[in-house]
């Protein structure tokens, strides 16, 4: 075997082997967010695209009243986002991959586990004003991805993270957010 | 200080072996073997994943190669004659075996080497710093885990006559039992002995049990890792060991903790016993090899 056999026995060999050891690692490839007519809309920025072993991906949420008037916000788990999560589509009860987010470790009414997730149903209800925001940050951590694609956010328990309303008497609306996040998988080799 | 008289002829075999491009072929497969990064691992282990990685790559490629390095030293030599001109030599037939088991180690230690300083470099950029002490600990035990593999080779070559026999005690008997089926063959030995079924996701609390399985070079290799490593009492790789510990998960691997959980564990189970096991391992097949060696027939 000459030396130029040698380096193509190798080469081969790594490119053959690469990726079979070792778990995935992901990328927030892109986020789409949808037009809708609530008054309410959600800004979802991938502030780190690297859904890597040692350092989960990072999602910036903002939760933006777009009305003239107040909204009355009612969910579970968290205010005002609740246990947010990212659905494939599948027939599973509650979404695919749970978004993690450092209230769930404040709040007694949220319980991750390491293969799940636990939350209490009473209802938190709070307002947010006209023309204001409030923004939370989610993680994605990779352990808890099963294969890349196209994924709805949504809520981890429930399809629609929570209802609002805009005065004390009207009915409660259902808020489906419109948000598409698409995950690719590293490849090992650069 | 003069160097002992088998010196040459370790010299020897550790050039013959690493002029050997297929020795040099080693490197860069252990790197891509040993490399194998886990979530759970990452979340149980922190930055020192990376001496895991040393773990991996010194586990099942690694014995592998080195006992095919290896298993020819003495036959080849008979077979072909040379082992007369070899025992012309000033040299009794025990410092050949020595001299053969030192040189060869270290023709297998140096791609190994280059190989750990490869994954070190590359898991120190990736997961940041590692305890440097527990890298080290662990190359050494691996070393070891080398000598005592070339040390097993060189003894079934030089106690049979044949390559065929030579193989079939290597490869069919050490490798594929004692190294890559022990798990499998300890329990089934550990039920026949004491007719307990054993639910390998849910192992008894029985000495006996962990003992059989940590007879094993490979088990035993491990369970002095994953010691150094500072996760857990037991012979499996640091992966699924991580993996049995971590809330919520389950794999069939062997760990003492989990097993005996709040319960006394037998001191014969502490992890230092593997060491002894594994330099056993290293001493006793030799050392029978050379009072046969020395008293067979070279023809």
């Amino acid at each position: 075997m000459n030396r130029r056999q040698y380096l193509a026995v190798s080469t081969a060999a790594l490119s053959g082997l690469a990726g079979c050891l070792g778990e995935p690692e992901y990328t927030i490839s892109s986020v789409e967010t949808g037009d809708d007519s609530h008054p309410l809309a959600l800004d979802v920025t991938a502030v780190d695209r690297n859904i890597a072993i040692e350092s989960p991906g990072q999602l910036d949420i903002t939760l933006r009243n777009t009305g003239t008037q107040d909204v009355i916000i009612k969910n579970t788990g968290v205010w005002p986002l609740g246990v947010l999560g990212l659905d494939s589509g599948g027939e599973s009860v509650s979404a695919d991959i749970l978004l993690l987010a450092d209230e769930y470790a404040e709040a007694d009414t949220v319980e991750v586990r390491p293969n799940g997730a636990s939350k209490d149903n009473a209802p938190l209800t709070g307002t947010l004003a006209a023309a204001e925001s409030i923004q939370r940050q989610y993680e994605i951590d990779g352990r808890r991805v099963s294969s890349a694609g196209a994924y709805t956010l949504q809520g981890y328990f429930d399809e629609v993270p929570l209802s609002y309303r805009t005065g004390q008497n009207a009915d409660w609306v259902a808020y489906h957010p419109s948000v598409t996040v698409t995950l690719t998988e590293q490849s090992m080799l650069p | 200080m003069a160097l002992p008289r088998w010196f040459p002829v370790a010299r020897k075999e550790a050039t013959t072996l690493l002029k050997s491009k297929g020795t040099w072929i080693l490197a860069p497969l252990l790197v891509v073997w040993g490399y194998g990064p886990t979530y759970i691992s990452w979340d149980t282990l922190g930055p020192d994943v990376t001496v895991g990685f040393v773990q991996v790559a010194g586990s099942l490629l690694l014995p592998l190669c080195v006992l095919l390095l290896t298993y020819r030293s003495i036959i080849q030599e008979r077979t072909s004659g040379s082992l007369k001109f070899l025992l012309g030599l000033p040299l009794t037939r025990t410092e050949i075996l020595i001299g053969k088991v030192f040189g060869r180690s270290v023709g297998a230690v140096v791609p190994f080497a280059v190989s750990t300083v490869v994954l070190g470099v590359i898991g120190g950029f990736k997961f940041g710093l590692f305890s440097p002490l527990r890298f080290i600990g662990v190359f050494l035990v691996t070393v070891l885990y080398i000598a005592v593999l070339v040390s097993v080779a060189t003894a079934a070559s030089a106690v049979t006559t044949s390559t065929v026999r030579v193989t079939a005690v290597v490869f069919g008997g050490f490798f594929l039992l004692l190294t890559l089926g022990w798990k499998i063959v300890g329990v089934r030995l550990y039920s026949a002995v004491t007719g307990n079924p054993v639910n390998p996701l849910d192992p008894p609390a029985d000495g006996l049990l962990f003992a059989i399985l940590r007879l094993s070079p490979g088990r035993a290799y491990r369970t002095v890792t994953n010691w150094i490593l500072g996760l857990a009492n037991s012979g499996g790789q640091y992966t699924s060991v991580a993996t049995v510990l971590y809330p919520g998960h389950s794999v069939n691997e062997y760990v003492v903790d989990a097993a005996f959980s709040g319960q006394p564990v037998p001191a014969y189970l502490h992890e230092s016993i593997a060491l002894v096991v594994l330099l056993l391992w290293g001493v006793v097949p030799l050392a029978l090899a050379s009072y046969r060696f020395n008293r067979g027939d070279l023809a």
